[in-house]
């Protein structure tokens, strides 16, 4: 509910933020169809760009370099990346079996390793199950302020979840399907 | 010496007609496409009914009426950005699109200016232009297009720009574009699915042949 009053908040209080906000975004996005992202100075011309500003004030420098995504600023270097998929889950150890592709050396075959339960945040503790898809990495990371640290992160696909709809229709089909080739036996 | 890889964005760009005020990072929740640990560090600029803009931890969005935009500059959730992509339009599959780029911008830093001039000289030679302008000629971008030889209709880019920041002192952005144009058949989800990591690979192998070959 806070989060819906603060958008309803948004859209009431900030019409005008909004009015130089797309101003400033229809002055240097081109009636073209160009699908690539120009982060050139907004002085130049392009026929065939899409050219979005980052910065809100949408006062670039000649020469510009586009600012780092907040709220995050800093940079993770990524040394490895694994791909893999939930095999078994042992509750007692406190850990969970997988199959992983290196995604950093594709000419590796597929590994087979246990994690522990948890490298996994715990927003997405719900995820895990037999079959669920997961990203690991581990890089440096550097943010303002801090040291360099090396960090291991586990994060799991999310997916939209099937609707009843979407069910009953499979299960619908499926019947059809089956009904038309038992007919030919 | 080969250029030191500063910074790398990847993003996707579906063009078509949207309604923005949808966009954000509640209804993203709500379908269990980002976690809480997302939405309680998400970043809400504005909500309108003529342009979207929020971002999270690790990736950040902007959606105006003909235009959706996604992109992260953490290359540990490229993917991530993709299943998100996926996800977002398989909810939203009768939204009409028509065409879509997946992009990725790679920010090089020479130490060596020399080699930083000979990449300029190599891609742009520059002996035509000195014979009519005065002074010495500097390249500030370059961009070239070829058309796609896979499955999809639609073309490749490459751009290339002379770039400076407090970090770089002589440096290029090499930006590639892959073009696709979307039907009843071609939707973003399938062609998200079946060349996205592709379109990453290929961009970093040709920035890499690329700038070899032009400093060489």
């Amino acid at each position: 509910m806070e989060t819906a009053q603060a958008y309803s908040e948004y859209y009431t209080s900030e019409t005008s933020h909004a009015d130089t906000l797309v101003d400033g975004f229809s002055d240097r996005i081109s009636a073209s169809n160009s699908t690539s992202i120009d982060l050139c100075s907004a002085d130049e011309k392009k026929d065939d760009a899409t050219i979005i500003d980052k910065k809100n004030s949408f006062k670039t420098p000649e020469i510009t370099v586009a600012p780092p995504i907040k709220p995050l600023k800093g940079n993770f270097k990524l040394l490895q990346l694994w791909e893999g998929y939930v095999v078994d889950i042992n509750e007692i150890k406190h850990e969970f079996s997988v199959v992983a592709k290196d995604k950093t050396d594709t000419s590796m075959p597929d590994e087979e390793f246990t994690m522990s339960i948890e490298e996994v945040p715990p927003t997405d503790l719900d995820l895990l199950s037999i079959g669920a898809v997961f990203y690991w990495s581990i890089g440096y990371a550097d943010y303002p302020g801090r040291p360099r640290s090396r960090e291991s992160r586990v994060r799991f696909r999310r997916l939209p979840k099937w609707k009843q709809a979407d069910l009953n229709n499979a299960k619908k089909r499926g019947n059809e399907l089956a009904d038309f080739f038992a007919s030919y036996q | 010496m080969e250029p030191e890889l500063k910074r790398q964005e990847a993003s996707i760009v579906v063009v078509g007609s949207f309604n923005p005020t949808i966009f954000n990072p509640d209804w993203l929740y709500r379908h269990d496409l980002i976690s809480q640990a997302d939405i309680e560090g998400a970043n809400v600029e504005l909500i309108h009914r003529d342009i979207s803009k929020f971002s999270t931890s690790w990736f950040a969005i902007d959606v105006l009426q003909d235009r959706f935009l996604a992109r992260t500059n953490d290359e540990s959730c490229f993917l991530l950005l993709r299943d998100l992509i996926v996800s977002i339009f398989s909810i939203l599959n009768q939204t009409p699109v028509k065409q879509m780029g997946m992009n990725i911008n790679f920010d090089l830093s020479f130490r060596d200016e020399g080699l930083w001039h000979k990449l300029g000289d190599t891609l742009a030679p520059k002996d035509i232009w000195n014979k009519s302008l005065p002074s010495r000629v500097g390249l500030i971008t370059l961009t070239v297009k070829c058309p796609r030889t896979d499955q999809f209709k639609g073309n490749l880019r490459i751009s290339i720009e002379s770039i400076r920041h407090e970090d770089i002192k002589f440096g290029i952005r090499f930006g590639t574009n892959s073009h696709v144009e979307l039907n009843n058949e071609v939707t973003v989800e399938h062609v998200l699915l079946t060349s996205w990591e592709d379109s990453l690979a290929h961009a970093k192998q040709t920035k890499d042949a690329v700038i070899q070959e032009a400093i060489s």
